[in-house]
């Protein structure tokens, strides 16, 4: 276990190199001319001079062959330096971190609903297996699995927002408007959390201990809540980490829909701009963040017995 | 020990001939689309934005165009193309599984790193990513999302080759002085051939999927072709005048979803019968 | 057991962070302001330092445009001009200064007279001889030929400090003489602005005293948060319409809100044909796509009856604009343009080809609903007279970017503005590719016409002048007008005093009160 441990951790430096690699090849074989994207960006009404253009080019060594470009970039990371804005201006990492905020909290309130759906939900799948409600239970899941999250974002916004307008359409500006799009996010994660709740309770209610506890007297939920609920629960926190990496990689469709500030959308309108710095940046920043997420997946996985693995396997 | 019922062989198998019945009925509607509707794209403005009826069972559209055999139509688009995507994505992944499997060691490391340096990108946002590059289009959806898709095959094949790699045919193959070339392909192939199968139903909804969130974005399908993503993003004008330009495309994309992935799990029910607890 | 005991406490971590979330979406939304407070949210579709409109909320022009389209005195109170037009006196309003105390006197109004014309498409930098000041209050401009347009296109001129702007067109410091004040300033995202309470222009000194300025970038979204109450206005701070016309019924019908729509002053949606590569090099091929199109038919239907149908280059209430309609839908006659050229559809596919090549058009619009739809009707109305159209539809950037490489045959593209003079500087005469498609330089004739209409200061000079130019543009058809795309608001019903202005640029909020 330790071995596995150390090699996914000694894994991480030329994953992240490789990313960063990748984030800026992709930018590099766009088509077009940063330079002269920078230009209109600067000048949006001017002509293009050549020699203002030599010059920006200059500025942005981007005559320099691809490794000398890819190290002074690379360098500038190094440095937490990941250049300027071609649109705004501003230092790349300072729009990060402004945007970065909205993705987390949309993401965790995601994460909040998944939670709370999929614990419940799965608990009754399990507790009244083959019930009428379990079967309802598992046919929502699946039908759940077969919506695309923007089209339950249209159906609540056109729900809650245009008939019942109990929460705004568009923007933050309170934290009650992360409910709806955290309820989009968190209903399409959490199929897999209900049916990873209810497989796994049926594994350990089937267990010995279970049956030693039930003939000691404890009710159903006090067993779930004294037993079943901590030997499950690192299964569930790799399923946690799980939906968190596909959060924030589904949240830019959820953000661009509810117009949340989120990375998503501006990496999506950087990368439309052809705002280069902005477009690597934020690329490399998604690979570094998942990477760690999916590390720390791995290594909870770890300890995961042996027994519960087997019950997640088919989830996670 | 276990005190619920175990469902029996013969439900599982009532099971999977539903399922498989409601998707070949779907299945004849998308495929023949163009036969069974030949004037989706016959536009008729004396038909605008016309409610649900008996004639248009799912209203139409603003350019007076059956919303039903729209949908039909740009599902058989999806389809299609989301086919095309999983099997490319398959060839890949297959062929990388059983080499990192077999072959093991240096080859087997690097190509998991591959893997994760593949999974640190969303697949939207990696997608949208080369689309910029290479511009959009419909070719380059399909290359974009099999380019992306096949790490979930290499990881199953993998670990199923790794299995399959000790036992005691392929050892016996191997002492008998079997190629591993003829091993692979004689012996290894078709065993984690099967485990894929269930994995490969449900992919095909997830590049449906994937494709309808691209065209929603704006970085797949272009519009005069019909397709999900590409009318739902058009219903969003009309959602509160014509909300059933919603409804309509969502209900079959979301069946057509379900259907392929319950026929997964039940062919994955079907093969595994210690998962049998694990129905859907 | 003490790995479960580990993990429960994992898990009530998860579980605490997760309540702490949802505790704090379920956190009250503050109230919103009380009725009385005049405060403005205005949904806007572009970044605030981007669009033209904004910064009139902050600066001031050099002279006014009036309803008839002339000038009008604003920072330049009174300006004579001698008989040729080379010399001209500019008396300044006098007690002006900037939100930052600074005054505006000559000095400053000789910098911005120098330096903003290469960025506002004006053209008398070209004739330019040099500007004198006389006293802190007057200045003499004199040219090295006639130049009849200067005081009107002083109206374009927004007066910054002269250390506020950078080499390249750009302000760096926001600061004005104008009715407001930038406060706060988010890019891409949200503005505030609070009122200049020494605003020099007693008389229109705004009600509002404060403006929230949102970005909401996508154009259902921006119908949305006006319908549910988000924003107050939206539309304002455009100069073109920014919202589906399929939106505007069932808007008019919203009784929570006001839709006004601009009649009088606007432009005419006009696409472009590429004249200079490409099947559209053929002018029969061109007129025919001009006259197949009903634009009665277009407006009915995609565009819900609100936008209506001309095939005029600019609004006959503008100064210099065309007398009469241009080439209007005519099936039989678009099909003899076609035959003309020797297109026939040899194989009875519906399309038409000439020496085996089908007749195929590359049209390239714009990521909104309204040219989505549009590009349909126009795929579906050209199939009628024979002609296929290749639709491609991407978002602005790579739009602008395909345009300006010449790589379409249709596309939309950048109207003829009100003051067709000023137009004639910037894209009328040009016979490049810019961001907009090609320009409408088609000949050296126009050369010439648009040479005499700058030189003089005669109306009636100009106007025959125009005459011919209009006739130029008819004869060629280098684009497409289809429809007069009218600005709106919608606003909430409780906020009074909107109002379009002359000069389709500028917000005026001297008369908005919200009740």
């Amino acid at each position: 276990m330790k071995k596995i441990i150390i090699n996914r951790v000694l894994m991480i430096l030329p994953t992240v190199i490789t990313i960063a690699f990748l984030a800026f090849s992709i930018m590099y074989f766009s088509p077009g001319n940063p330079a002269e994207i920078l230009m209109r960006y600067r000048n949006p009404e001017g002509g293009t001079d050549p020699a203002a253009l030599a010059h920006y080019e200059e500025m942005l060594g981007i005559n320099d062959p691809f490794l000398t470009q890819f190290e002074n970039w690379g360098a500038g990371i190094l440095t937490g330096d990941f250049g300027e804005s071609f649109k705004t201006g501003n230092p790349v990492t300072e729009e990060f971190f402004y945007r970065i905020g909205y993705t987390l909290m949309l993401s965790f309130t995601g994460l909040a609903f998944s939670l709370v759906i999929g614990i419940t939900l799965g608990f009754l799948s399990a507790e009244f297996k083959d019930s009428w409600l379990d079967n309802l239970l598992r046919f929502t899941q699946s039908l759940k699995m077969s919506i695309p999250s923007f089209w339950l974002a249209l159906f609540f916004i056109y729900i809650f927002s245009t008939q019942l307008r109990w929460f705004s359409a568009f923007g933050y500006n309170s934290p009650k408007d992360l409910i709806l799009p955290g309820l989009v996010l968190g209903l399409s994660n959490s199929s897999r959390m209900v049916r990873l709740v209810r497989t796994c309770i049926l594994e350990e209610k089937g267990s010995g201990y279970v049956y030693t506890a039930r003939v000691k007297g404890l009710s159903e939920i006090q067993i779930f809540f004294k037993h079943i609920l901590k030997n499950i629960t690192l299964p569930i926190i790799t399923l946690t980490g799980v939906s968190l990496v596909s959060m924030i990689g589904g949240s830019l469709i959820i953000e661009n829909i509810f117009g949340l500030p989120g990375i998503g959308t501006y990496l999506v309108s950087a990368i439309v701009a052809k705002d280069y710095p902005v477009s690597m940046g934020f690329l490399f920043a998604y690979g570094v963040i998942i990477v760690f997420i999916n590390l720390f997946i791995d290594i909870v996985y770890q300890f995961v017995d042996p027994r519960v693995r087997d019950c997640a396997n088919a989830e996670i | 020990m276990r005190k619920y019922k175990v469902k029996t062989k013969k439900q599982q198998k009532n099971l999977i001939w539903i399922w498989s019945g409601l998707l070949l009925i779907l299945l004849i509607l998308i495929v023949f689309s163009p036969y069974i509707f030949p004037d989706s794209n016959t536009i008729n403005y004396e038909l605008q934005l016309q409610k649900p009826s008996f004639q248009h069972w799912f209203g139409t559209d603003e350019f007076g165009r059956d919303l039903f055999s729209r949908v039909f139509n740009g599902m058989r688009t999806s389809l299609m193309y989301s086919l095309i995507i999983e099997a490319i994505a398959l060839t890949i992944g297959l062929a990388i599984g059983l080499l990192s499997g077999y072959l093991g060691g240096k080859v087997d490391g690097f190509f998991n790193y591959i893997m994760n340096v593949f999974q640190a990108f969303p697949t939207t946002i990696a997608a949208i990513a080369l689309i910029a590059v290479l511009g959009t289009g419909d070719l380059t959806l399909i290359i974009v999302l099999s380019v992306m898709g096949w790490v979930a095959y290499a990881r199953i094949v993998r670990s199923e080759t790794l299995i399959f790699k000790e036992r005691d045919f392929v050892l016996g193959a191997r002492a008998a002085g079997g190629s591993s070339a003829y091993i692979l392909g004689k012996h290894i192939f078709p065993n984690v051939l099967l485990p894929v199968l269930p994995l490969a139903t449900l992919m095909i909804g997830h590049g449906i999927m994937a494709i309808a969130s691209l065209s929603f974005l704006g970085f797949g399908v272009q519009p005069p072709n019909a397709e999900i993503g590409l009318m739902l993003k058009d219903s969003a004008t009309f959602i509160s005048r014509a909300p059933w330009l919603l409804v309509g495309p969502g209900i079959v994309l979301a069946m057509v979803v379900a259907l392929i992935n319950a026929l997964g799990d039940a062919i994955r029910d079907k093969m595994d019968p210690q998962k049998q607890m694990m129905e859907i | 057991m003490k790995k479960g005991v580990r993990a429960l406490a994992l898990l009530v971590i998860v579980a605490v962070l997760v309540t702490g979330f949802t505790g704090c979406t379920g956190a009250k939304a503050k109230d919103k302001a009380s009725a009385t407070e005049q405060t403005l949210v205005v949904g806007a579709a572009k970044d605030f330092k981007n669009g033209s409109e904004p910064k009139t909320l902050i600066f001031d022009s050099l002279t006014d445009s009036l309803e008839d389209m002339s000038s009008g005195p604003r920072l330049v109170t009174e300006w004579e001009k001698n008989a040729d037009f080379t010399e001209y006196t500019l008396k300044l309003k006098e007690g002006v200064t900037f939100s930052n105390g600074e005054k505006f006197n000559a000095q400053v109004a000789k910098f911005n007279i120098e330096y903003w014309p290469v960025y506002r498409d004006c053209g008398y930098i070209k004739k330019l001889k040099s500007i004198e000041v006389i006293d802190d209050k007057n200045l003499k401009v004199s040219f090295n030929e006639s130049y009849g347009n200067f005081i009107d296109e002083l109206s374009k001129i927004w007066v910054t400090l002269p250390n506020a702007v950078d080499a390249k067109g750009n302000i760096t410091d926001w600061t004005g003489t104008g009715p407001y004040v930038l406060k706060d300033y988010q890019a891409d995202m949200s503005a505030t602005l609070i009122r200049n309470e020494t605003y020099w222009r007693t008389d229109k000194m705004p009600g509002i005293t404060k403006i929230d300025y949102k970005v909401i970038t996508d154009e259902n979204s921006r119908v949305m948060a006006v319908k549910s109450g988000d924003v107050d206005v939206i539309g304002l701070t455009e100069h073109y319409t920014v919202m589906p016309f399929a939106d505007v019924p069932d808007l008019q019908a919203n009784k929570d809100l006001q839709v006004s729509i601009c009649e009088d002053y606007g432009t005419i949606t006009t696409y472009s044909l590429n004249w200079a590569k490409g099947v559209c090099m053929d002018q029969n091929v061109r007129k025919a796509i001009a006259l197949g199109i009903d634009r009665d038919m277009l407006c009915s239907t995609v565009l819900y009856g609100v936008a209506e149908p001309t095939s005029r280059f600019v609004l006959p209430t503008y100064k210099f604009s065309q007398q009469e309609e241009g080439l209007k839908y005519d099936l039989t006659k678009a099909k003899a343009a076609l035959e003309a050229s020797g297109y026939k559809d040899g194989d009875g596919d519906g399309y038409v080809e000439k020496d085996g090549q089908k007749l195929s058009l590359k049209m390239v619009v714009s990521d909104t609903q309204v040219n989505r739809s549009v590009g349909v009707f126009l795929q579906d109305a050209l199939k009628k007279i024979g002609i296929a159209v290749d639709l491609q539809v991407f978002d602005a950037t790579t739009t602008k970017t395909m345009l300006k490489a010449g790589d379409f045959d249709l596309s939309t593209s950048h109207p003829w503005t009100g003051t067709v003079v000023s137009y004639l500087y910037w894209r009328g005469n040009l016979n490049t590719y810019d961001d907009y498609g090609i320009g409408y330089g088609v000949n050296d004739e126009m050369n010439t016409l648009t040479e005499t209409v700058s030189v003089t200061g005669d109306d009636k000079v100009r106007e025959e002048a125009f005459n011919k130019i209009w006739d130029i543009q008819n004869d060629f058809v280098a684009g497409v007008p289809l429809y007069f795309s009218q600005r709106i608001f919608v606003a909430q019903s409780n906020i009074e005093g909107l109002k379009f202005c002359p000069n389709t640029a500028e917000v005026d909020l001297s008369e908005v009160v919200i009740k």
